[in-house]
């Protein structure tokens, strides 16, 4: 499955390509002020940290510019991190937080966008190829909203598990909790989900969290 | 790893069944529903469609180039302030209000003047007639008239002596 392919290839990036420096030492030159190790890390974790932040926020753009925003803050606060092989996931942790404000304000923006945007285009474009490109927006729009409703731990776990394709170890090992645990919250953030977008409108309520 | 998930086939005839072939829209105007009701894919399949996306993203050629940007403009932020930082630590909310107030206080009054060590030495301080001295005495704050009093003296020489003297 390709989706397993980013894991699997950041754990190699971590220790270092064939030759290449490893995080822990990127992390230690950078703290002693060499601009571009740091830049080396930014290279080696650009698209991962990408793919997460595009979990969250669906769109390219704006996971391009929080996954820039995460690495500024990485490199601002790089001095406190204690352990430099710990790199990736207090980076991916950092990300993760940031997309969770992005999503957010995207799901408070989306809910009201979306009536307006999808109505007009749906009466302008009656073609059906037209009215199912509006309704997939309009999916993936719910699909934002009713994962911005989840709680943050569920939300994590299912956006790491069924978008960025983690394995249960992986996410288990980034969230810091038992590898159940992370399979518990995968499974009832899923659940919430199909009932949610399965029953739009009883989703659109709010307040029922 | 994955849940169990009902065939999605299954799904969709339900669906159809209820709202008909093209969602009720073919025999007439469209119906007065909100898009969002208009029937929607099973998560697992819109999840799916989001994951083989995540798994080819788009290419960022100025990923880098951003992220310098992002980090030259915070340097230069970091930079500007910097030579009110050592003030600004220095003065909580409350400190920095006290510091105004004191600036205007002593703008205000002009050049500083101590308190004279004899009480007697201010005879002028008695016979202000002054509606705010009086005031006080009504309400009976203070004395204020009483030259003899001491603490009638010292609150003149607080509160009034920067407006009487002059």
């Amino acid at each position: 499955m390709p989706a397993a392919e980013p894991p699997d290839r950041d754990r190699k990036q971590a220790s270092g390509p064939a030759g290449a420096p490893g995080d822990a030492e990127l992390v230690r030159r950078a703290v002693a002020g060499d601009g571009a190790a740091f830049e080396g890390l930014v290279l080696r974790y650009e698209t991962p940290l990408r793919k997460l932040v595009y979990g969250y926020v669906l769109d390219w753009e704006v996971a391009e510019d929080v996954a820039q925003d995460a690495f500024l803050l990485a490199w601002r606060k790089l001095g406190g991190l204690a352990e430099s092989a710990a790199f990736k996931s207090w980076l991916y942790r950092i990300a993760i937080n940031r997309a969770h404000d992005e999503l957010r304000r995207s799901a408070r923006w989306g809910r009201r966008v979306d009536r307006n945007v999808g109505a007009e285009a749906l009466a302008e474009l009656p073609a059906a190829g037209a009215e199912s490109a509006v309704e997939s927006r309009l999916q993936r729009r719910a699909l934002v909203r009713a994962l911005a409703r989840l709680p943050k731990s569920q939300r994590t776990a299912v956006v790491l598990k069924d978008v960025a394709g983690m394995k249960y170890v992986e996410i288990a090992e980034l969230l810091g909790c038992p590898v159940g645990t992370a399979q518990i919250r995968v499974h009832r953030g899923r659940r919430r989900l199909r009932r949610w977008l399965d029953e739009p409108r009883a989703g659109e309520g709010g307040g029922t969290r | 790893m994955r849940e169990e998930r009902k065939p999605r086939g299954a799904i969709r005839a339900t669906r159809e069944s209820v709202r008909g072939p093209a969602g009720g829209r073919a025999d007439g105007p469209a119906p007065e529903v909100e898009p969002e009701a208009r029937g929607w894919r099973d998560v697992d399949a819109l999840l799916a469609e989001l994951r083989e996306e995540c798994a080819a993203p788009p290419a960022a050629p100025g990923f880098v180039a951003g992220f310098r940007a992002r980090r030259d403009a915070w340097l230069e932020r970091a930079g500007r302030a910097a030579p009110w930082r050592p003030l600004a630590l220095r003065l909580a909310p409350a400190g920095a209000l006290a510091a105004v107030a004191a600036l205007v206080v002593t703008l205000g009054s002009g050049t500083p003047r101590m308190a004279p060590e004899n009480p007697a030495a201010a005879p002028e301080a008695a016979e202000y007639a002054d509606p705010f001295a009086a005031g006080l005495e009504e309400a009976g704050v203070a004395t204020v008239a009483t030259l003899d009093d001491e603490a009638g003296y010292e609150l003149l020489a607080v509160l009034y002596e920067p407006m009487g003297g002059r």
